[in-house]
């Protein structure tokens, strides 16, 4: 099962408790799971968006970039937070698969210099997930502010 | 600076201090309570956001509970219903998490407590447990509703 690798009774002696041992072992074999489902998840959206641009996909390319081209300034805003947001996203993944992978060795054997390397992919992967979640957030109210300020007319007509 | 931290041999020896951590290793164990911390708060932000709009709606234009009931008819809708509210509950108890493991490593770090830390680990392990599991479900889940569109 997840998280019951062998446990090493010697690296209590040497600083972390076996308790925090266990749990650091728990948390790298999930981590590990969650970086790799979530890397191979974040490939097949990518794949799938450029297959759509290459009109290979289910939806036309061509229309779909037309449909934002009408949509002007509003159409960078969009698109580069988007790229932002599949970026820190990939980054999360990505540094949630290093703290597993760390986790998991200093589970096993101990050292500072290990324990570095595993708090700085711990704060960077919750930095790219801080990063990703707000901008999701930032792309939700900055659509619903600019259709609110160039549609309000037509919040007062479905009244 | 932590990020350009030079990382060396992984059998360093250990330096001796309460938390079996050295003072650099306590600093960076701050900076992710810090941004647990903001993970957390971003999750919640989240919802809280989308209750606001809710809320504004409901204000603005009335919420007709039983005719968005009434429109649930199928077990699909019920299903795409009961997934929705899964996600939410279980991303608040993601946040609460997040948020303890936060605090509890914070305070590790400030008063160097070896039993402190252990309980803000225990907090991660639960954290990464509970993501894991919700995972694998969202991917079952996934499949599940690509296999019934393909069959129906």
């Amino acid at each position: 099962m997840l998280g019951e690798s062998s446990a090493n009774p010697a690296s209590e002696e040497k600083g972390l408790s076996q308790v925090a041992l266990q749990s650091l072992r728990t948390s790298g074999a999930w981590a590990r799971f969650i970086g790799i489902t979530g890397l191979i998840l974040m490939g097949i959206f990518l794949l799938r968006i450029l297959l759509n641009i290459f009109n290979i996909g289910p939806i036309n390319g061509d229309e779909f970039l037309q449909v934002f081209r009408m949509l002007g300034g509003l159409f960078t805003v969009l698109i580069i937070s988007y790229l932002l947001i599949i970026v820190f996203q990939v980054i999360y993944y990505f540094k949630t698969l290093q703290f597993g992978r760390d986790a998991d060795v200093i589970g096993n054997a101990q050292s500072e210099q290990g324990i570095a390397r595993m708090l700085d992919n711990l704060w960077q992967s919750f930095r790219a997930q801080t990063i990703f979640i707000g901008g999701t957030v930032f792309i939700f109210l900055f659509i619903l502010i600019y259709f609110y300020w160039n549609f309000y007319w037509m919040l007062n007509l479905m009244k | 600076m932590l990020e350009n931290y030079d990382s060396g041999p992984m059998d360093a020896p250990m330096e001796e201090s309460q938390t079996a951590l050295g003072h650099a290793n306590l600093q960076r164990l701050v900076l992710v309570s810090k941004w647990a911390r903001w993970a957390g708060i971003a999750i919640l932000g989240f919802w809280g956001v989308i209750f606001l709009l809710v809320a504004y709606i409901a204000l603005r234009f009335g919420l007709p509970l039983s005719d968005i009931f009434s429109s649930i008819d199928s077990p699909q809708a019920w299903l795409l219903l009961l997934f929705y509210f899964g996600l939410f509950v279980v991303s608040i108890i993601l946040a609460s998490k997040l948020i303890q493991f936060a605090n509890k490593a914070h305070q590790a770090a400030q008063i160097a407590s070896k039993q402190q830390l252990e309980f803000a680990l225990e907090e991660l392990a639960t954290y990464f447990k509970i993501l894991g599991i919700s995972f694998a479900v969202l991917i079952a889940y996934s499949l599940l509703s690509f296999v019934i569109d393909k069959l129906t």
